[in-house]
């Protein structure tokens, strides 16, 4: 059985073994060189040694994955994604076809006929309204390609999975926030049933988009600084792109908890919960210095309308939605 | 010959009177003949038939990307387990 996480920024698959789970994870990202004579495309085979990538049948090399940020970071150029705002583009033909090739690079062959694998999905977004959006294509086209590997693949909601990983000693019972780099998807669930499933559209690729922005920097460059440098949430700092990294993911997280605290206020599925609510926080865009503090006073300061008990982070924010794929691979 | 002017006035009449009745009656007529050769707007708007707008799936072919390289991704082993949870869910979701 197998867990797959299958996020805009990383895919994440997530397998048991004697002594405990096997991880395996892939950046989701590519970047396509067009060779313009015969001298040059053997040129850059030969300069893409030791690379990951692929060669199309019209010449061009894709570079995947950790690579192919490095390359466009090298050329001052952003680089690709199969996924955009945690769904894959109906309109990209590019994209369909790559993120086909890497899902079934990471997943392999079924080990068996029809072997049980889950995979996540998020929740329809209350924030757009965009014919592109589309989540129901987003779960026919992944199902379609873990079929051709020979999967029984089910989808659930990457909160959903996030609680299942997550909420064991609460009795399955609270909030779980998954913080991906194209949205924020959130699931409240009660004695391990999901009640309320919801996500916004804005998340850690909201930030490199408004920084490159306000500095003139590519995506793919803020991007890489904001993993690799060394800032706090709401606390100025000398680099530019840092201090403004900083100031929108503040933002980003009042945007967010104003977002759920307005859904969730006068929800009619929204269950009369007897003791208050752990809060459990996940995902790559969490793992910034503040953000769990930053989200909890946030949420105090925006009137979120359920009694809090206490707002903590993952025990592994990179993999715990794998993982509750993991386990609902076992349980569905 | 003044009789004759009457009768003659009095057919005119009569003739303008049918005339008058009749005509009317045909116009209506053929005014609702009009209608009835178009689709009944009300009829329009209370169907309940849509057709299946859903995108379709078609088939990724990615035969012609060839491989170049010999491991794709990092692996990370974890000692968590899910045993416990696997069962605690089993017990309290139910199937």
């Amino acid at each position: 059985m197998i867990g797959l996480d299958v996020g805009t920024s990383f895919i994440v698959k997530s397998q048991e073994q004697t002594d405990g789970i096997k991880y395996t994870e892939f950046r989701d990202a590519f970047y396509i060189i067009k060779p313009s004579t015969p001298v040059a495309t053997k040129m850059i085979e030969k300069g893409l040694n030791g690379k990951v990538f692929i060669k199309d049948n019209d010449g061009s090399f894709i570079l995947l994955g950790k690579d192919a940020i490095e390359k466009a970071v090298e050329r001052n150029d952003n680089a690709k994604r199969p996924m955009s705002k945690g769904v894959v583009s109906a309109k990209e033909k590019d994209a369909k076809r790559i993120l086909a090739f890497i899902l079934q690079e990471v997943v392999g062959k079924a080990s068996e006929p029809l072997e049980k694998l889950v995979f996540c999905v998020p929740a329809q977004p209350v924030d757009v309204e965009d014919d592109d959006f589309d989540v129901g294509y987003h779960e026919d086209v992944i199902k379609s390609i873990l079929s051709e590997c020979g999967y029984d693949a089910k989808a659930i909601n990457e909160a959903e999975a996030l609680c299942y990983a997550e909420l064991e000693n609460e009795d399955y019972t609270g909030l779980g926030v998954s913080c991906g780099s194209g949205m924020t998807n959130i699931c409240i669930m009660l004695n391990g049933e999901p009640t309320v499933l919801l996500s916004t559209t804005k998340s850690g690729d909201y930030i490199d988009r408004m920084t490159a922005v306000a500095t003139g920097e590519k995506d793919t460059v803020v991007q890489a600084e904001k993993e690799n440098g060394n800032f706090t949430i709401g606390e100025p700092n000398n680099n530019p792109i840092l201090s403004a990294v900083s100031s929108y993911y503040e933002r980003l997280i009042d945007y967010t908890t104003k977002q759920i605290s307005e859904a969730l206020r006068d929800h009619k599925s929204l269950p009369k919960f007897k003791q208050p609510l752990t809060i459990v926080i996940a995902g790559g865009t969490s793992l910034a210095k503040g953000y769990v503090e930053t989200f909890k006073r946030k949420l105090q300061e925006n009137n979120f309308p359920l009694p809090i008990k206490i707002v903590r982070h993952s025990s592994d924010p990179l993999h715990s939605v794998s993982k509750g794929c993991l386990i609902a691979s076992k349980v569905l | 010959m003044e009789i004759i002017s009457y009768i003659l006035l009095l057919l005119n009449i009569i003739s303008f009177l049918l005339g008058y009745l009749y005509g009317n009656q045909s116009i209506v007529q053929y005014h609702h003949n009009i209608k009835s050769n178009y689709p009944n707007k009300t009829i329009l708007k209370t169907s309940n038939i849509t057709i299946d707008d859903k995108k379709i799936v078609t088939k990724i072919d990615t035969s012609d990307l060839e491989k170049k390289y010999d491991q794709l991704g990092d692996n990370k082993n974890s000692q968590d387990t899910i045993l416990s949870s696997v069962n605690k869910l089993k017990n309290i979701k139910p199937k």
